[in-house]
């Protein structure tokens, strides 16, 4: 029989009493992060190459301090990189609806915008002034005139024609008409008819002639005038070139190294000179009513620079880690404004999106956070895929929308995009997204946690000592450097391994200087970590209280002392939220006559998770093999968690459960006053599980509340000894003889422990011992066998008689 | 109320339904806020018109369609009527606007002729080319002073409208002599008064073309001439105002 662990093995202590410091204000800052080298390498690796695909995908649990380390090395190696070129978008005057992308020296974008802007304000006076110059006028004045003098002229000639004619051309409201004069009176209609047939005949005539010559000369005038305007316009042109020639001339010498602002100045120029009317209306005023502007005021923003990227105070490459990565804040947007009703849009409402910013740089992204965005993943493979960031409306593409937008010319993207995300999320993508592999090429997978041995916890000191500067905390003196070291084993569920839950540390550093603060102490010391574990166990206890209390008060049967046939105590534990706890479930076992099949009731009723089951049907394969390898196993057993509502998952318990059977089988009552966690293997070893501090921890506080009679204890699998890292009051007990853990290495040292009977190892002729609770399993089994047969016998016979009876 | 410093106490414009005329009714209705004198509107019914339309076999041809229709008595009377009402209708919201004294006759006989002969002692007459056009560049205000009878009264309000209307005021000053020239010049500071600014210029000759090419070569905003320059010739007039590039204002 196993003896109960010493107090040694139940809580690995952290010994600091020759560590070459006082406090943390003697250590040195720790480079890097503790224990995360692998991940390190992969992310110096990931950010280092340039190749097509190899983005980095940096996994591991939250609050191991991944981001922060990943952002730390990103920086660093932006740093040391080129500054990127900045970029524009500018007005596409042939095809507005399709802004042009122009890649600029850094500095340069922000320079053009300037250089553009100061255009427009310095044509907005020269183009008036040359307008309003005496020459620009004389020639309007000339055209004006020599139409003005055509119409009258011609006019005038058709009436001093008309006149010679005898006929007086009129002006009606509407027109003109032509009526026969004598001395410069349009005659009556008396003194008309008074005049001979020949004469009228003879106006009448000279009337018609004369009214299709008036006809020629009223459809003339259109013709003039469009003529008119035409000259008018090339004169204006002519004026206006001279204006823009010389402005834009200074710009074409200052961009003459670059042939796409080059292009796009002369698209500039040509614009300028067809509409330099627009410069001269602001001068002329709007046309008002009542006081309140009307029309359209002419707009030059389709001569404004977009300055969508500017990295003229940037310092290296770009990193760019949006909060809210959504597929706008990617990709960017076009915006709209609301005008005169309808919304209106044009390349100056183009938004750079996080992709814009980050690219010849490094985008960093919470894959958790962009996956919940409506398809900002899809977004981003897309521009990744096609190395082009295309900014798309997300309303025009689901076709929610249809006011009228713009399709920007995408902008090569170049970028090390960084995913920072979880596991699960790592391996569904996989998984899932045939596109991952191919774009996320490197993988840094952060540890849960390190091996504590040789210099570690010396250096997780270290780590202290550098966040407690970082953070501005007290510094931490040695004997609560050794608490913290100790808690994160336990963090860790492990005696031999420390958690890296930087986030975790932090906070319970940040609690700790929060209590010391408080109490007027200088150092944070060991009692003040103590504190706020204590506090934190207490803070989060009130689900735990709630069992217990169950417990207690008989609500939930749990024995802690006397003894019972197929029934043990079982180990669970819950885990939500802070709170993380374990609590005793009783677990009972029937056996009956049958045809060797065990009923796992929680299965039955569809509580029993997969591995649970799992763990029934090997120790329901352990029986069989080891009891009637060379019988019928002729045994109806079932096996239940006894006042348990909801699903039972994991095995650790399977060999509580094959305990209680062999209790039930072998007739021999187990110690109510142990529990029993492990799992069990089909050759009865015993299997270590999670949760095993937790799993004692809410044993002893049962037993503890009840009064500690010293029979106490749990009993373990051998191989979860190195996880124990005991509350300070269950070591305690143990160190007294109150409480024990007893390692147990299989289901004969367990079913020894909890019946007080010996299993019972066969002899050299594989007997073994009578009275031994295998050699009473054994008989029973053999007699339900036999019980069988016989059963079997006499059902066998009743039909043969029946059938003898039906022959005679 | 009549301005005392222009004297002038009611502003003639005539109107035949020809034409843009609604604009003018504007024009002449900021010319009489800012004198501060009665807009006086003559809808003349052209006597000619009226006369050709009870002809036999009359046809008008439209100004912008160039479609024949046949003229008669009734419509022509008719259309002359309706453009007249929309003239009244015109000048009331005008005058309200401007809280404005009006008055709107309708006449008939020959639109010049009919204007001058109501027109009455510090009266102006209109006769608008076009809508005035706002610039940046202000167009100046060009007085005739011609040592008439009027002259003195023409350019003090030659000089008033220049003021509200913030122009620039250019007399020019009709001598054929140096010696005329000095004197009316004399005359012309006395009429401004101190303190006013106005550029003076000789004109030689006051006949329409010599006139007209001065004044358009001003690029005037409108002509302010005394009447007694059209007195008992009215195709001096017409030949002057068929040749300007601007309004002609008329103080009888």
């Amino acid at each position: 029989m196993p003896a109960p662990l010493s107090p040694e093995k139940l809580y690995t202590r952290c010994d600091f009493a020759a560590a070459p410091f006082a406090s943390t204000d003697e250590l040195e800052d720790l480079p890097g992060m503790l224990g995360q080298a692998r991940a390190a390498e992969a992310v110096d690796f990931g950010l280092a190459i340039r190749a097509e695909g190899f983005n980095l995908f940096v996994m591991g649990p939250v609050g191991t301090g991944k981001r922060t380390l990943v952002m730390e090395m990103v920086e660093k190696a932006a740093a040391a990189s080129p500054v990127p070129a900045d970029w524009v978008y500018v007005n596409n005057f042939a095809q507005p609806h399709k802004p042009k992308a122009i890649s600029l020296p850094t500095g340069r974008g922000k320079a053009l915008k300037a250089d553009m802007q100061r255009l427009i304000e310095d044509l907005l006076a020269a183009i008036p002034s040359i307008f309003e110059s005496d020459e620009y006028r004389n020639r309007l004045e000339e055209i004006e005139q020599e139409f003005s003098e055509r119409e009258n002229d011609a006019f005038k000639a058709f009436g001093e024609e008309a006149e010679r004619e005898g006929i007086a051309l009129l002006r009606t409201p509407s027109g003109f008409g032509l009526a026969p004069e004598r001395n410069g009176e349009v005659l009556g209609p008396d003194e008309f008819e008074k005049l001979p047939e020949e004469e009228k005949a003879r106006i009448r005539k000279v009337i018609e002639g004369l009214h299709d010559r008036l006809h020629k000369l009223i459809r003339q005038a259109p013709q003039w005038l469009r003529e008119k305007r035409e000259r008018v316009r090339e004169l204006n042109r002519e004026f206006s070139r001279l204006a823009v020639d010389h402005q834009i001339g200074e710009l074409r010498d200052k961009y003459r190294d670059l042939p796409e602002v080059l292009d796009y100045l002369q698209a500039v120029e040509q614009d300028l000179i067809d509409t330099a009317d627009d410069f001269r209306k602001p001068q002329e005023g709007m046309p008002q009513i009542l006081g309140l502007p009307v029309g359209v005021a002419p707009s030059f923003r389709r001569y404004q620079v977009n300055l969508l990227v500017d990295h003229s105070a940037s310092r290296g490459a770009p990193v760019v880690a949006p909060d809210h990565p959504s597929h706008a804040t990617l990709v960017g947007r076009v915006e709209h404004m609301e005008h005169l009703g309808a919304l209106v849009t044009d390349f100056t409402l183009i938004k750079p999106g996080a992709l814009h910013q980050a690219t010849g740089g490094y985008l960093v992204l919470d894959a958790h956070r962009l996956l919940l965005q409506p398809y900002a993943w899809e977004g981003l493979k897309r521009a990744l895929r096609s190395r082009r960031i295309r900014t798309d409306s997300l309303a025009q593409m689901l076709s929610l929308t249809s006011t009228i937008s713009l399709e920007p010319e995408p902008i090569p993207l170049e970028v090390k995009v960084v995913l920072v995300g979880e596991r699960l999320l790592y391996y569904l993508l996989c998984e899932y997204d045939p596109d991952f592999r191919e774009l996320f090429k490197v993988v840094a997978d952060f540890e849960d946690d390190l091996p504590r041995g040789g210099d570690t916890p010396l250096l997780y000191a270290r780590l202290i000592a550098t966040l407690a500067r970082k953070e501005k905390l007290l510094p931490f003196d040695r004997s609560a450097c050794a608490r913290l070291v100790e808690q994160a084993a336990r963090e860790a569920g492990d005696a031999e391994r420390l958690s890296t839950h930087m986030q975790g540390l932090l906070d319970l550093m940040r609690e700790a200087d929060f209590l010391t603060r408080q109490a007027g102490e200088r150092a944070v010391s060991h009692a003040r970590v103590q504190a706020v574990v204590d506090a934190r166990d207490r803070r989060t206890g009130r689900l735990r209280a709630r069992f217990q209390d169950a417990i207690l008060r008989g609500t939930v049967h749990i024995e802690t002392s006397g003894m019972m046939t197929g029934q043990v105590n079982g180990l669970a534990v819950i885990d939500l939220g802070d709170s993380r706890f374990a609590h005793p479930t009783r677990i009972t076992a029937n056996v009956r006559l049958g045809e060797g099949e065990v009923i796992d009731i929680q299965r039955e009723v569809d509580l029993g998770g997969a591995i649970h089951s799992k763990g029934v049907l090997i120790l329901s394969s352990f029986l069989a093999t080891r009891y009637a390898s060379n019988l019928p196993l002729s045994l109806g057993a079932t096996l239940t968690f006894e006042q348990t509502y909801g699903e039972v998952e994991g095995d650790s318990a399977s060999m509580a459960e094959l305990c209680a059977l062999l209790s039930a089988l072998a007739g021999l009552p187990i110690r109510q006053s142990l529990a029993v966690t492990g799992s069990v293997d089909q050759h009865g070893r015993m299997q270590a599980i999670g949760g095993v501090n937790e799993k004692i921890e809410g044993f002893f506080d049962i037993c503890r509340a009840r009064g500690l009679t010293g029979e106490q204890g749990v009993l373990i699998p051998q191989s979860n000894v190195k996880h124990l890292m005991l509350r300070g009051d269950v070591v305690e007990a143990c160190a007294d003889g109150r409480f024990h853990v007893w390692p147990v290495g299989g289901v004969d040292e367990a079913i020894e422990l909890l019946t007080g009977t010996a299993a019972g190892t066969p002899d050299a002729q594989g007997v073994v011992p009578e009275g031994s609770v295998n050699y009473r399993v054994a008989a029973r089994l053999i007699e339900f066998s036999s019980l069988r047969q016989a059963f079997a016998g006499r059902s066998e016979e009743k039909p043969r008689r029946r059938a003898g009876a039906r022959k005679k | 109320m009549s301005d005392p410093a222009s004297g002038i106490r009611r502003i003639l414009l005539a109107l035949s339904g020809a034409g843009d005329e609604l604009a003018w009714i504007d024009a002449a209705a900021d010319l009489a806020a800012a004198l501060e004198a009665e807009l006086s509107a003559l809808f003349v019914e052209d006597i000619d018109l009226l006369r050709a339309s009870r002809l036999p076999s009359m046809w008008e041809m439209g100004r912008h369609s160039a479609q024949l229709r046949q003229m008669q008595a009734d419509n022509t009377v008719r259309l002359l009527r309706a453009a007249a009402r929309r003239s009244e209708q015109a000048l009331h919201r005008a005058a309200e606007a401007r809280r404005l004294r009006y008055s709107f006759r309708i006449l008939q006989g020959k639109p010049l002729d009919t204007l001058l002969a109501q027109a009455g002692s510090l009266d102006l007459v209109l006769l608008v080319r076009r809508a005035t056009v706002v610039t940046a560049q202000p167009r100046p205000l060009v007085v005739l002073f011609d040592g008439s009878m009027t002259a003195a009264a023409t350019l003090a309000v030659g000089l008033r409208l220049a003021r509200t209307s913030g122009r620039p005021c250019l007399v020019l000053v009709l001598a054929a002599d140096v010696e005329t020239y000095r004197e009316r010049v004399q005359q012309a500071g006395w009429a401004v008064g101190g303190g006013a600014e106005v550029s003076m210029q000789r004109l030689f000759d006051a006949d329409p073309a010599a006139l007209a090419i001065a004044v358009n070569r001003l690029r005037a905003a409108a002509l302010v001439l005394p009447a007694d320059y059209a007195e008992g010739d009215l195709a001096r007039l017409d030949a002057l105002r068929s040749r300007l590039r601007c309004d002609l204002l008329l103080v009888t």
